[in-house]
């Protein structure tokens, strides 16, 4: 079967429960909002392939299954994800307090050069902004990560998100090859995937 | 993460609530969220999988063995007719833990032997890397530290219902590379597969094919071996069978994984399984989940929270309350909680419901080390099946590289573990003293050991528990010394089954790309 995508990355969203992130993932994956359907069955993951400077991108993007709730995020939810969209709702103060909280729980349990970046959602709700826009950026700057405030309702800038965060992690990827593997064919780029054939030495499989 | 905080509050009416989160309970979790029925999981440790799980080397360090005390409860909370079971908080109890360094913090001065050019290379091939302590614990969090290590037989029960369940698409899998036996005083591989057993020079042509032979021939007289041999032992057939030592020695202590008592038809069995699991996903029959055993609990949890279960955990859990012969609820923190259907894990099981009997453990032991126990062109993932010695139980020793994502570069993770009989040092002893060294000396050809860890793991099956007809509540058994997950999965299914008979055991879940939304309505498919 031909390969659609040149990469693959993995996303997670993280961020106290009721921000939003099940909606941002909706609106990006679906371009939709709906808020009846999402508690009724939890989401897993969604994938939206982009293109980005003439590469197909395969975005595979996790939600929380509702861990986040009592914060009891599996360890396992962090493995081998790429890029992480930290998410508060700006009209909830104490969302935006949680950050820094679960930036620690992501240096404790993502790997190390995750790609991150901060979203202030619900920003079509200014009437009822408890956080300024300076707040979150000045959040972004101390953390070294991008920040934008986004609306999954009014559907402002979530594309604008995903493609950044995606970009980022992009560039990140390819100075990191050029750096360290000299290039042979191309061949690499697609470790993210899963192999059909297995290298006969040492198999890493994804079961199907 | 820990929380000092408490003030928050559980929904308050179940289905099912789960306590604990150990292989057997995340699978009944799932199962029982996956065909609709409102599940709260709960544990009071602050992480995932209590006895199987796995840590980095900072925590693994500082593991919290102090029994839980347990806490004192309101009693007056309760009405005339309720009657108070409290839990057994000793959820979490390693023992007889302790850890050694065999490396400081200062680097040793080399120089007085490196006087010839050979050594100087033979120096830098065994000792790749020279780690200090503080280089180890500066990459901790590249340990993932299993406390009940586990391996899968590509075509077992695990698998199978990791893969029939969609439980998969959570996990990466990384075959074992090779599998080896401790015979005649020396590590030997064992031939898994056709070509393996073609290529081995240490079996001659005509045990090849007597080998081959033997394989073949064990389906077809089934019925013979049930009449003459369902009292003897597997070695006592194998004998007759005229096979060499040599091959004996693979068969019986490698590929079925028995000892001289083994039963012939269980003997056989675990022949079959091996075989039947070769040629899936890699040369030996066996794989490891990358990230440790410890995310495999992770993964059924996932199911369960997507398909709608509430988790919470560092718990205040102090015990299940009774009405009218049955469980009615559980007292967390302040809170009671109803529920119709109580699941929980042994450890947990109020002394009421246990008969007293000798406690079971596992022996185990952790190795940091420079390199792998055989010699290898690339770094291999090694199980190597250490037959019984003298006094001692046969003994598993799986050795991880850092492909496998549970140690840094440049460093192995060594897991033995053995059924316990006297305590884990002197149990793991003889094995441990014939594949490492603790002297940092060039020309030794074995693994140095950086640093070892040995303790006791509890190990006991439900066949104590005594449930006094109490029909709602449903005991877990912990972990167990089996090599896989095949145990847990028949228990977990039969839990599942007794608890609701009439539904399916974790049927498949739909990809969320099958879940199709319609604009604003509802999603038109959830896939059966
Ligand atoms: C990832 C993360 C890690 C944190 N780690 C710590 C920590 O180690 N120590 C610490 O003291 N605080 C920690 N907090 C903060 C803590 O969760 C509370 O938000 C904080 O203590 C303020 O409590 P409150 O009663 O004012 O909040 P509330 O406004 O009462 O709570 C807000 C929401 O969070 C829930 N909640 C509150 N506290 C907890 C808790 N302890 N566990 C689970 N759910 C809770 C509530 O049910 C509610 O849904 C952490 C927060 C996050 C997001
Ligand atoms: N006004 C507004 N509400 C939003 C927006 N995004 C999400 N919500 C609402 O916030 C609530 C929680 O959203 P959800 O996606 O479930 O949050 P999650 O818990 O972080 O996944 C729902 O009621 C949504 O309708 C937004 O951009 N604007
Ligand atoms: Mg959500």
């Amino acid at each position: 079967m031909a390969k659609t995508y040149d990469y693959l990355f993995k996303l997670l969203l993280i961020g106290d429960s009721g921000v939003g992130k099940t909606c941002v993932l909706f609106r990006f994956s679906e371009d939709a909002f709906n808020t009846t359907f999402i508690s009724t069955i939890g989401i897993d993951f969604k994938i939206r392939t982009i293109d980005l400077d003439g590469k197909k991108i395969k975005l595979q993007i996790w939600d929380t299954a509702g861990q986040e709730r009592f914060r009891t995020i599996t360890t396992a939810y962090y493995r081998g994800a790429m890029g992480i969209m930290l998410v508060y709702d700006i009209t909830n103060e104490k969302s935006f307090e949680n950050i820094k909280n679960w930036i620690r729980n992501i240096e404790e349990n993502a790997s190390a050069d995750v790609e991150k970046m901060l979203l202030g959602n619900k920003c079509e709700l200014e009437e009822k902004r408890q956080v300024s826009k300076e707040r979150g950026e000045q959040l972004a700057i101390e953390y070294g990560i991008k920040f934008i405030e986004t609306s999954a309702k009014a559907s402002i800038r979530v594309e604008e998100a995903f493609f950044t965060l995606a970009r980022d992690i992009k560039a990140k990827m390819e100075k990191k090859l050029e750096a360290s593997n000299p290039p042979k064919g191309g061949h690499q780029l697609r470790a993210s995937e899963p192999q059909r054939k297995p290298p006969s030495w040492l198999s890493r499989c994804t079961l199907l | 993460m820990h929380f000092e905080i408490m003030d928050y509050e559980l929904p308050t009416n179940f289905d099912v609530v789960v306590v604990g989160t150990g292989i057997i309970e995340s699978i009944i979790s799932a199962a029982a969220s996956r065909i609709g029925k409102t599940v709260l999981h709960v544990d009071s440790n602050n992480f995932y999988g209590g006895l199987s799980s796995s840590f980095n080397l900072e925590s693994f360090l500082k593991l919290n063995i102090e029994k839980r005390k347990s806490i004192c409860m309101e009693h007056s909370s309760l009405n005339d007719t309720e009657t108070f079971f409290p839990i057994n908080n000793s959820d979490f109890t390693l023992d007889e833990v302790t850890h050694q360094w065999n490396i400081t913090n200062k680097n040793k001065n080399y120089s007085d032997e490196e006087n010839s050019a050979q050594e100087d290379i033979i120096a830098k091939e065994i000792c790749a890397k020279k780690w200090l302590k503080d280089d180890l614990l500066k990459e901790s969090r590249k340990f993932n530290i299993d406390l009940t290590p586990k391996v899968q037989y590509a075509r077992g029960d695990f698998i199978e219902l990791l893969i029939s369940s969609n439980i998969a698409r959570y996990s990466e899998y990384r075959s074992i590379t090779r599998v080896l036996t401790w015979f005649n005083n020396t590590l030997e591989v064992v031939p898994c597969s056709r070509s393996d057993i073609f290529a081995n020079n240490k079996i001659s042509i005509i045990e090849k094919r007597i080998l081959m032979k033997f394989f073949t021939s064990l389906d077809d007289n089934e019925d013979l071996i049930i009449k003459d041999y369902a009292s003897k032992t597997y070695k006592c057939f194998l004998t007759d069978k005229k096979l060499s030592k040599n091959l004996i020695h693979y068969i019986l202590y490698a590929i079925s994984n028995s000892t001289d008592s083994t039963l012939c038809l269980e003997g056989i069995g675990n022949t079959k399984k091996f075989l039947k699991s070769l040629g899936r996903f890699g040369k030996t029959p066996f794989l490891y989940s990358m990230f440790g055993s410890g995310d495999l609990p992770q993964e059924f949890c996932r199911l369960s929270a997507v398909f709608g279960s509430v988790f919470a955990l560092d718990q205040p859990i102090h015990g299940l309350i009774l009405e009218e012969n049955s469980f009615k609820s559980i007292l967390i923190g302040k809170q009671k909680i109803k529920a119709k259907n109580f699941v929980l894990g042994l450890n947990l099981t109020p002394d009421f419901f246990l008969n007293k009997v000798k406690k079971k453990f596992i022996s185990r032991g952790v190795f940091i080390t420079n390199k792998s126990i055989m010699d290898s062109d690339n770094e291999p993932l090694t199980l190597l099946l250490y037959p019984a010695e003298n006094d001692k139980n046969p003994c598993t020793v799986l050795e991880l590289p850092w492909l496998s994502s549970c140690c840094p570069k440049d460093t192995y993770l060594v897991h033995i573990s053995c059924n316990q009989i006297n305590n884990p040092e002197d149990d793991l002893k003889h094995c441990v003293k014939n594949l490492f060294t603790l002297n940092e000396d060039f020309k030794a050809f074995k693994p140095l050991i950086f640093y070892s860890s040995y303790f006791s793991i509890p190990t006991n099956s439900d066949e104590n528990v005594n449930l006094h007809d109490f029909n709602n509540l449903f005991i877990c058994p912990g972990p167990d010394s089996e090599l896989d997950f095949v145990t847990a999965v028949s228990k977990a299914k039969e839990l599942f089954l007794k608890m609701y008979p009439d539904d399916e055991f974790l049927p498949r879940a739909p990809d969320p790309e099958e879940i199709k939304w319609d604009g604003d309505e509802e999603p038109s498919d959830i896939a059966q």
